[in-house]
């Protein structure tokens, strides 16, 4: 089969989003699949062979994130011709809420028609009168997938009508061989966080807030920071004592992922919101580390409520710095959350996930027939390409 | 002209393109089923073939054998538009493949030849994508029911002589014992 996937967010730039595209892609080739991803990434990005860009996306400020993304009418020409070329059996569209790729791509396109949605929303006006400005779109999608509960909820919500629930996967195997970087976790033992170091909803505020009491009982014990920002901003208003136990890594590429979560004794996913799902737990799990995560409801699903993993109180240094504290000093229970983790992580892998997904393709494509150019679409795409404005929530 | 003109040529424009936009969501919605129908129908001749072709294994009795051809020559013949009579053609497949396989022990009897086995897992993989067929087909059809609703729709005919789609009423589920 061949198939096209639309990324709305920038290739080059770690997200939720892109990461599930680039291992669904990765998958689905695997199982003898052909699979061509149109994506926003900058001029100098080194991309996989699979991967058209639709050139450098811009950054846009939403709903307290960051997002980049790509809509008007150069990208729009781009769109259509990806489509025109690509002679998919089915196209696969993610995230095709808010003006994006994946509107454009719905626009410029006929036939069958999958499109994912990943992230969940509060109910909001502004969300249904995207969903109205979408709906031209979104009449065209065939089937839909969700990958959670709460980003079910959302698109009955906003949209109407229903979706399959099919969660992401994770790679076991790209991170069963995971292993520490030299010198870590040490003696004193470490915590890793990953994730956008200066996006308040990631919550390195919290577990910053934490660390005092941590390091009283663990005065040796350090924490290992990966992800892009500000690192300077997001230590303001630190003690030097935390500031002294902190490493900040940067941005770091996909495949030192595994090695730099083996690296901490614990993961910890203090989240405060916005996450619909949590695939960076199980990448967590399927890398041997115990995680400790906020009692945000999709990090309870995946930890299997409290099986696969501790929670805390979300938005509660106190409780966090409590149950780091508790599990650090009981090494029976860290080995078997880390035995407890691998069996769930397997339960998540790719492998099953995009079969499944295969199902859903298999369920709306008809043999033979390919998706073609619309050239009806693309006028409607063109009214909505003059509108103004630009606007989505960075991937959770 | 006098401004009660400009406004109401202004408001002629906007009626006309509002009635060629929800014009051009139904046809939208009308290919939109077309193609789930065509892929839905594609799936069920699928499994037809794949119980005609389980008739011939050699861990299935001559009865049921007999029984499985018959339903499934009764489908793979179907000409015409999907009817009525072609949904009792599939419920009757779908009740003679039910009754063989109603205990995993039936199941596991049949599973002992190695050609058999590979048949029953794809006609397991082929019965969840009729599920989600159907289901998605279901989906393209409340939606297409509820914008003709809709009054400007049918007071200016916009649908046309398509008739009113409807959703597609059979027995999908897997056989008791294919169930995990």
């Amino acid at each position: 089969m061949k198939v096209g996937i639309v990324c709305p967010y920038a290739w080059d730039v770690p997200g939720g989003v892109s990461a599930h595209v680039h291992d669904l892609a990765i998958a689905l080739q695997r199982q003898g699949h052909t699979v061509s991803v149109l994506a926003p990434a900058s001029d100098d990005a080194v991309l996989p062979e699979f991967v058209t860009s639709t050139g450098t996306p811009r950054a846009v400020r939403y709903n307290g994130s960051v997002a980049r993304l790509s809509f008007g009418p150069v990208t729009a020409r781009k769109v259509s011709k990806w489509i025109a070329d690509g002679d998919f059996d089915v196209l696969h569209v993610h995230e095709p809420l808010a003006p994006s790729l994946s509107v454009l791509a719905c626009w410029a396109a006929r036939g069958p028609i999958v499109a994912t949605w990943h992230a969940s929303y509060e109910r909001s006006r502004m969300l249904l009168s995207l969903a109205k400005l979408a709906q031209t779109a979104m009449e065209k999608v065939s089937a839909r997938i969700a990958v959670s509960e709460a980003a079910r909820t959302t698109l009955v919500e906003h949209v109407g009508g229903d979706a399959v629930i099919i969660p992401n996967g994770v790679d076991t195997q790209s991170f069963a061989g995971a292993k520490a970087m030299p010198g870590w976790p040490g003696d004193g033992k470490s915590l890793v966080f990953l994730g956008r170091v200066d996006e308040p909803r990631k919550g390195l505020a919290i577990l910053l807030q934490a660390m005092p009491q941590i390091l009283s009982a663990y005065p040796q014990l350090r924490l290992l920071v990966a992800g892009p920002g500000d690192s300077e901003a997001a230590l303001e208003d630190a003690p030097q004592l935390v500031r002294d136990a902190t490493t900040f890594l940067g941005l770091i590429d996909a495949e030192e992922k595994g090695n730099v979560l083996a690296s901490g004794s614990i993961y910890v996913a203090p989240n405060t919101g916005g996450e619909s799902f949590g695939i960076v737990l199980l990448e967590a799990m399927a890398s041997g580390v115990p995680v400790v995560a906020s009692n945000l409801e999709a990090f309870e699903r995946v930890l299997n409520y409290g099986q696969a993993g501790r929670t805390f109180a979300n938005e509660n240094p106190d409780a966090l710095a409590q149950v780091i504290v508790n599990l650090l000093a009981d090494d029976n229970e860290q080995q078997r959350l880390v035995t407890a983790g691998h069996t769930r992580a397997k339960e998540f892998d790719w492998e099953s996930v995009a079969a499944r997904i295969v199902d859903v393709y298999e369920s709306v494509r008809v043999p033979g027939m390919h998706v073609e150019p619309d050239l009806a679409g693309q006028m409607m795409g063109r009214f909505a390409k003059v509108l103004p404005f630009e606007l989505n929530r960075d991937e959770s | 002209m006098t401004d009660d003109r400009w406004i109401f040529v202004a408001m002629l424009v906007i009626g006309v393109w509002y009635l060629s936009h929800q014009a051009g969501r139904l046809d939208r919605l009308h290919h939109r089923i077309d193609v789930a129908m065509v892929s839905l129908d594609a799936l069920l001749i699928r499994r037809a073939a794949i119980v005609a072709e389980l008739a011939a294994a050699e861990t299935v009795d001559v009865l049921t054998a007999a029984l499985f051809l018959d339903a499934a020559h009764e489908v793979l013949s179907f000409e015409g538009e999907f009817s009525n009579a072609r949904i009792e053609l599939e419920n009757d497949l779908s009740l003679v493949v039910s009754d063989a396989f109603s205990t995993t022990d039936d199941v596991e009897a049949i599973n002992s030849a190695p050609a058999a086995s590979l048949l029953l897992n794809e006609f397991v993989q082929v019965v969840k994508r009729i599920q989600l067929s159907r289901r998605f087909y279901a989906e393209a059809v409340t939606a297409c029911i509820n914008l003709r609703r809709q009054r400007a729709i049918r007071l200016f005919r916009l649908a046309g002589h398509a008739p009113m789609p409807k959703t597609l009423d059979f027995d999908d589920s897997l056989p008791f014992g294919l169930r995990e």
